[in-house]
């Protein structure tokens, strides 16, 4: 039998109370009935504040890459570091030398550092990035620009205020090197999410319209020169964000689009037959408009373009998917996470190297940069760090460890969204540390920026 | 605040105490692990009250006390689970086993998703990430799920 709503009210604020050994009034007529209670339950938070403080101070016993690395000389996340990165040039991938990095953990000033950031872009101005925060009485949604990813400000709060929490969810944003466009979703997105969307777009991150014709989609990508509006029914396509062609893509789910201007690749689902497991797929296109599987091993993880091919990172296919109904999953997972680089004639993928199998399945993507590669990964140690290659093979740290809280701290963390442009590499990091150690869960950002010209 | 507080509790506390139950298997303890997890929430209501998300949080932490309730009942047992338990206890606590070596995000959005009965844009609206994000967080953590529980289906 369930205690009442009041009963278990009146039981949380005794509980706040002994946490802050605070008195309040209305804790005085619950005591007599909840008494034991609340002595088991002082115990119990002091027991785990115990646990907590000695997992947080313990080093995970662990050989993996992403452990290797020192932890416990990481900045405190909110403070500013700044560090350079280099990386050796042996069996180099890239035509040139690496450019040297210099990275910065900054904690952005304004209103992004207390939001929650949903997605970032690079375009032709600046980066831009979309998520929600919190402003007077209510949330809403907001979109920062940043010239170069360290200091951002929001360019027209009031065009976006009145989509905002609690009626829309977070937009989405892509770019390429002309335009910017984002994506909100209204309070009436109905089954399929697509029965109330905004499109709106920008010529230099600051200054934004909505479009009158908006394509029927329910987010924005964007590969190369082309933007993708993709919905549960196919995929549109489009380079100035007006005249939206369909593409080929028609019983797929796409969920990420890497490419260059001439070379694409659609990355997301297919169920043949309606069947219930969904099975990823990676199909490409010279065209953008017509896109052909791509054979072989199909990788889940990310696309990084090269002079000498395409490199991809992560795991053999393993997920299911089903869109109507619970989730189920291929029979062929396994921990076979690695570095590859596609065969072009062959149409397989061939192997670089192998990257150890860490605990869990840590958050990681992988891009191209200053004539190098770009790892940057969320350990199951909650750290984020980042290394850099100009072969997939040998991974030099790059200096960058963001502490982002504990496995054990239930607040938000996670990594929301990269950008990569020539001003730049930008990473959102959510951090949320310890009670006590900071006021709550706050965003940071990793910046890295070459140190000369690398063409 | 209180009054805020209270309204936010009344709203919210239903479905915590659900998410508790589905982990834990029992009212009693369910109930401890949901108003724990109020109780840190009202303590820190000058920031958790205005969160966007603030449902979230307080099921990310009502899910995180309740894995630890398990963890320390499995402890007290020396097990992986008890010996007069029931195969539908036992596969609650494996999957609980494994989903508590989920990385973070996955094991948000496995559990609003499959514990707390969220539609994906709900799961998305709740972490403040996209769709897609949420979908690939829950193709993850499905699979880890898969990989460490051995069964047909979840």
């Amino acid at each position: 039998m369930y205690r009442t709503d009041d009963e278990m009210l009146a039981v949380v604020y005794s509980r706040a109370d002994a946490g802050r050994r605070r008195t309040r009034g209305r804790a005085v007529g619950a005591a007599t009935a909840m008494t034991a209670v609340l002595v088991a339950v002082v115990l119990v938070v002091s027991t785990r504040s115990r646990d907590a403080r000695v997992i947080a101070t313990t080093p995970t016993a662990t050989t993996s890459p992403e452990a290797s690395t020192s932890s416990t000389s990481a900045p405190p996340p909110t403070t500013t570091s700044t560090v350079t990165s280099t990386v050796p040039r042996t069996k180099s991938l890239f035509e040139a030398p690496p450019v040297p990095i210099t990275w910065k953990t900054i904690r952005p000033d304004g209103t992004m550092s207390r939001s929650t950031v949903s997605g970032i872009a690079a375009g032709p101005n600046g980066f831009v990035a979309v998520g929600r925060g919190v402003n007077g009485s209510g949330a809403q949604s907001r979109v920062w620009f940043s010239p170069d990813g360290e200091h951002w400000t929001e360019p027209d709060e009031a065009l976006f205020a009145p989509l905002g929490y609690p009626i829309g969810y977070p937009f989405a944003i892509a770019a390429t090197s002309e335009r910017y466009l984002l994506t909100a979703i209204g309070p009436n997105p109905g089954l399929d999410g697509l029965g109330d969307t905004s499109v709106f777009e920008s010529l230099d991150g600051q200054s934004w319209h909505r479009l009158a014709n908006p394509p029927n989609t329910v987010g924005i990508l964007a590969a190369g020169d082309r933007f993708y509006a993709p919905n549960p029914y196919g995929m549109l396509t489009s380079t100035d964000g007006q005249q939206w062609l369909p593409t080929n893509v028609t019983d797929r789910e796409v969920t990420r689009m890497y490419g260059e201007p001439g070379r694409y690749f659609a990355q997301g689902f297919t169920r043949p037959n309606d069947e219930a497991v969904g099975r990823p797929v990676l199909q490409q296109s010279f065209d953008g408009i017509t896109f052909t599987p791509v054979a072989g091993e199909t990788l889940y993880g990310s696309k990084v373009f090269t002079p000498s091919g395409v490199v991809a990172t992560e795991a053999k296919p393993c997920f299911g998917h089903n869109v109507d109904g619970p989730w189920v999953l291929r029979d062929d997972c396994g921990p076979d996470h690695g570095y590859f680089r596609y065969d072009e004639q062959e149409d397989r993928w061939n192997k670089l190297a192998q990257i150890e199998p860490g605990p869990g399945f840590p958050f990681e993507f992988m891009l191209a940069y200053a004539h190098q590669l770009v790892r940057i990964a969320e350990g199951t140690d909650a750290r984020l760090r980042v290394w850099t290659s100009t072969n997939a093979i040998d991974w030099t740290p790059a200096g960058v460890d963001v502490e982002m809280g504990t496995n054990r701290n239930p607040a938000m963390s996670g990594l929301p969204g990269y950008a990569v442009g020539p001003l730049g590499i930008v990473a959102v990091v959510e951090v949320t540390l310890s009670p006590g150690r900071d006021e709550g869960p706050h965003t940071m950002v990793v910046v890295g920026r070459h140190q000369s010209n690398p063409d | 605040v209180e009054r805020d507080f209270d309204e936010f509790f009344r709203a919210s506390y239903p479905v915590a105490r659900s998410v508790a139950l589905r982990i834990v298997g029992s009212i009693p303890e369910a109930e401890d692990v949901a108003a724990d997890a109020f109780a840190k929430a009202l303590r820190r209501w000058s920031t958790v009250g205005s969160l966007p998300y603030r449902e979230a949080w307080v099921l990310r932490v009502t899910t995180n006390g309740a894995i630890d309730v398990v963890r320390r009942s499995q402890r007290r047992r020396s097990l992986p689970v008890a010996e007069n338990s029931s195969p539908e206890t036992e596969t609650r606590l494996a999957l609980v086993s494994a989903l508590a070596q989920l990385p973070r995000r996955q094991q948000e959005a496995v559990v609003l998703r499959h514990f707390a009965d969220l539609t994906p844009p709900e799961v998305a609206a709740s972490l403040g990430i996209s769709v897609n994000t949420v979908k690939r967080h829950l193709q993850r953590g499905l699979a880890a799920l898969r990989l460490q529980l051995d069964e047909e289906d979840l």
